[in-house]
């Protein structure tokens, strides 16, 4: 299957939202939004076959305008919510954002509208399903309010909070170290972490990047250790406890960063910028020790072949020629991602066998 | 007979307690150390006759010598504070000397050249040199101390005629006892206060520089507001710092060559002559100058005014081309090493260290595209975010951001062309096309883009025509490729600014009013027109696929819209 990545497939529209399908373990899915203002919009879902290399591509039509963001629950393969706007009478911008049901047959896929997320806010930027803990729950980010909702049968608002006026918010992630009762939110220069239980900010990281930032995410393994990224063209990384300086930066793209990825194993990042590229990061010293690790080291089996894999830039993959807006890695496979370019191009590619080995062994 | 027995044992019994009271007395004598050399021979024959063995004479004599020398090492070890080291060495570090030398001949003619004295001569040298070699260690090991305090003082010539007499001195010493290796020690003090000099001279040279870098940044803060009268004053800064820099180097050399002098002694010695001149000089002290400064350039950061990196980029271009090998050439002619003595060529050599410089002003060009870059992109992301695109009225004029990004870069293009030569223009652009495009208004604004027959195709279709222009690569060392460089990434942020928003017809309009604007103000800033007509292109096509009702202003409309009133 290896050989037969990475593989390049063209959507038909313009798109920047991309998220694995969370909820599904097994095949690889990756989920895709269009973003056209003149033809109908539609999500994407992709399935790869890795062992034939076959890409099946399933249409739901979007009903509700282009889509700015797509995100899809951990906890049921069927429910994903998107952000999306469409113009009315040419003058009126109506924004919004909804949860769907990945419904109707394989031939016919049809999305079934759940519910509206897009109370208190006039534009909604994005949402996010909630992880373990915190089954059900969804929080959606828009212009003037973090809004935080109960979804099973229905969506329910559940509670929200105000952001400062004029901010500009681009950002939501949530903590999968606080069960369930933190998201972080990046808007501007700054990152602010919110307790979902008060809905208060509580813990500010000022100026995270010279210019706006675009992307945040937590590390899956350690607490208190998140990565960023912004119009500053870099990648930066810190620790929640003290956020006066960032414990490491990587200028790693040429131009703004629109995406930041932990993998589960979390010494590797993706992002990808508008330079058209996407970087592989390996940032060993801010990562976890994997216990299984520590086991072999007291055995003295550590291969001699190991080279240390150095701090940095591990890949730079080259195969957009638009700026990439998204990158996810695949919930089925660990060591397989998809990014997404403004022009269409999706790409699947993976992890090379050497920097797998080097990192497993 | 009882009565002569006895008295003659009585008559012995006083000669002996009178030999004792004799040998004592001689003792006394031998252990005044104020005796004269002649005294010492006397006595010590005298002693012989005695039957006093030669080695207690020997060891007497060297315990009393012990006394006063051990009184001239105190003095020198707590000098008085007032003393220069000239005067030190003619007092205290004299004494110590004269009564060394006078110890060592006196020992020779009472011992080594005295028949009646029966310990092999062999012997005796050992005793004597073991004897020097301890007094002299603790000598030393003082004056070392006295010179490597001078090395921190201002006045090189003092400390090069002390260091000449203190060698000078010892030679005489030296000769009269070659086997206790004083000569060896001696130049080894020498060099290692030259050493502890050219350390000193070498952390002068280091702090120079940064006080250097901190007035240029000092004064580039100061007359921030980009009133730089005319183009004159970063260049001058430049020179200005460059000179600095170099005289002071020259300064130095010339103090470090006052220890080579001809009229000074150990001058001739083979190490000064050879390794001296390339390892302590070339490489210790002029090279790690170098090399300290081109990697202080590498570590600045934008905390710094960006034109302070740009002078600085300047210079390590400058240290680049000609700089380095001057300076290597300087030290050459200033410290010639012997033919004969050629040690191996250390690391850095002054070809690595050139492409280091080089390696430099890349790095330092990169940073202050990007920081220029970034600030531009901030104007223009700043104005695309926040005005109302959709329900826009028609367009009357430029909008004001996008004159000042056509004055912001006017101004990096006078400071840039200040200190950087002008670059050359690349790709198919003549004059003539040039003028072809203003005449009509360029292919940005034709039918082309009344409709899209898809979002991508249309894209694609560009990409094709424009055989994918590279729009992120290395910067050259020439003002057109650095403005381009800025401009590059201020044009994308547009680009990337227009794509998160959406358009009516005349938020469109107004798009392709500012682009033609750019367009006109900026060709002459970039390397290639073709690249600035690709992102031009790309923001104007961006906008049509966000703009409901693409509907595109006429070429002449545009023309007249951005005339200067």
């Amino acid at each position: 299957m290896d050989n037969l990545l990475p593989r390049i497939h063209g959507i038909e529209h313009r798109c920047r939202s991309l998220c694995a399908l969370e909820g599904e373990q097994e095949v690889v899915s990756f989920l895709v939004g269009t973003q056209s203002m003149k033809n109908d919009n539609i999500v994407h879902l992709f399935e790869l076959d890795e062992e034939f290399g076959e890409l099946i591509d399933r249409s739901y039509h979007h009903n509700r305008g282009e889509i700015w963001h797509i995100a899809s629950s951990p906890h049921s393969r069927d429910l994903i919510s998107t952000c999306h706007s469409h113009v009315e009478n040419e003058v009126n911008l109506v924004s919004g954002a909804t949860v769907w049901k990945l419904a109707g047959s394989n031939e016919e896929p049809i999305l079934e509208e759940l519910g509206d997320l897009t109370a208190h806010n006039s534009t909604v930027r994005s949402t996010e399903w909630g992880v373990e803990g915190c089954e059900g729950a969804l929080c959606s980010l828009g212009d003037s309010s973090l809004v935080k909702w109960d979804i099973d049968s229905d969506v329910r608002e559940h509670s929200f909070c105000d952001l400062p006026k004029r901010s500009f918010p681009t950002a939501l992630r949530w903590n999968p170290h606080s069960s369930g009762n933190q998201v972080g939110v990046a808007s501007d220069q700054h990152v602010r972490l919110h307790d979902l239980r008060t809905m208060k900010c509580t813990t500010v990281i000022d100026g995270a990047h010279s210019q706006t930032v675009r992307d945040l995410d937590f590390n899956p393994n350690r607490q208190y250790c998140i990565a960023t990224c912004g119009d500053d063209c870099s990648t930066r990384f810190w620790d929640t406890r003290n956020c006066t300086r960032p414990l490491l930066t990587f200028s790693n793209h040429s131009h703004w960063v629109w995406r930041v990825r932990y993998n589960l194993r979390d010494q590797l990042l993706l992002t990808g910028g508008s330079d058209s590229k996407v970087s592989l990061l390996n940032v060993p010293s801010l990562a976890s020790v994997d216990p299984v690790d520590e086991e072999e080291e007291e055995e003295e089996n550590k291969s001699p072949e190991k080279e240390e894999m150095r701090e940095g830039i591990l890949e730079e993959y080259d195969k957009h020629e638009d700026s990439v807006y998204s990158v996810a890695w695949s919930t089925a496979d660990p060591w397989l991602f998809a990014s997404l370019s403004n022009d269409g191009r999706l790409v699947l590619n993976k992890v090379s066998k050497e920097i797998k080995f080097n990192i497993i062994l | 007979q009882s009565t002569v027995s006895s008295g003659i044992n009585a008559e012995y019994g006083d000669c002996e307690n009178t030999v004792k009271l004799l040998i004592k007395a001689l003792k006394d004598t031998l252990s005044d150390p104020n005796i004269s050399a002649a005294q010492v021979v006397e006595t010590t024959d005298m002693l012989i006759e005695l039957k006093v063995p030669a080695e207690d004479i020997v060891t007497l004599y060297l315990d009393t010598a012990h006394i006063t020398l051990q009184a001239d090492i105190d003095s020198v070890s707590d000098p008085p504070e007032d003393q220069d080291i000239l005067e030190f060495l003619d007092t205290t570090g004299y004494s110590f000397l004269g009564s060394v030398s006078l110890t060592i001949s006196t020992f020779k003619t009472a011992f080594c050249d005295n028949p009646n004295v029966v310990i092999p001569d062999n012997v005796l040298e050992e005793r004597l040199s073991e004897f020097a070699y301890l007094h002299f260690s603790a000598y030393f090991e003082h004056m070392q101390t006295r010179f490597t305090k001078e090395t921190q003082s201002p006045d090189n010539a003092l400390l090069v005629r002390g260091l000449d007499r203190f060698y000078r001195r010892l030679q005489p010493v030296h000769t009269l006892l070659p086997a206790a290796s004083l000569d060896r020690i001696a130049s080894e003090i020498v060099t290692n206060t030259i050493r502890y000099r050219i350390q000193y001279f070498s952390d002068t040279l280091h702090s120079h520089y940064s006080e250097t870098v901190s007035d240029v940044k000092q004064s580039l803060l100061v007359s921030q507001p980009p009133q730089f009268e005319g183009q004159h004053t970063l260049a001058d800064i430049m020179s200005t710092t460059k000179a600095s820099l170099v005289g002071k180097l020259k300064l130095v050399l010339v103090n470090v060559k006052e220890f080579i002098n001809t009229d000074i002694t150990f001058a001739n010695k083979p190490y000064f002559r050879g390794p001296f001149c390339v390892h302590d000089i070339k490489q210790g002290l002029v090279l790690k100058y170098v090399e300290h400064i081109l990697s202080d350039v590498a570590e600045m950061g934008d905390n710094l005014p960006p034109s302070l990196l740009l002078v600085m980029a300047r210079l390590c271009l400058d240290f680049q081309t000609n700089t380095i090998s001057y300076l290597a050439t300087l030290t050459e002619e200033m410290f010639p090493p012997d033919s004969s003595a050629v040690p191996e060529l250390l690391s850095p050599t002054v070809p690595e260290l050139a492409a280091i410089a080089g390696d430099t002003v890349q790095q330092v060009l990169t940073k202050y595209v990007n920081i220029k870059g970034l600030s531009i992109s901030q104007m223009i992301h700043t104005s695309v975010k926040t005005r109302d695109w959709l329900s826009a009225v028609e367009p009357r004029n430029v909008r004001a951001a996008m004159k000042r990004v056509v004055e912001e870069i006017t101004d990096l293009d006078i400071q840039i062309g200040a200190l950087f030569e002008e670059g050359a223009v690349r790709g198919p652009n003549s004059d003539s096309s040039r003028r072809a495009h203003s005449h009509n208004g360029s292919r940005i604004a034709s039918s082309k883009y009344k409709y899209t027959p898809s979002d991508t195709e249309s894209s694609l279709l560009n990409k094709l025509f424009n055989d994918q222009v590279e729009i992120f690569g290395n910067i050259q060392f020439t003002k057109l490729s650095i403005l381009t460089g800025v401009i590059k990434i201020g044009l994308k942020a547009f680009l990337e600014s227009v794509r998160l928003r959406t358009f009516g017809k005349y938020g469109l309009q107004q798009v392709q009013v500012d682009v033609y604007y750019l367009r006109e103000y900026l060709w002459r800033f970039v390397e290639e027109e073709r690249l600035l007509n690709f992102l031009l292109e790309e923001v104007v096509s961006s906008a049509v696929d966000r703009c409901i009702d693409p509907v595109t202003m006429e070429p002449s409309v545009i023309m007249l819209l951005c005339e200067p009133s």
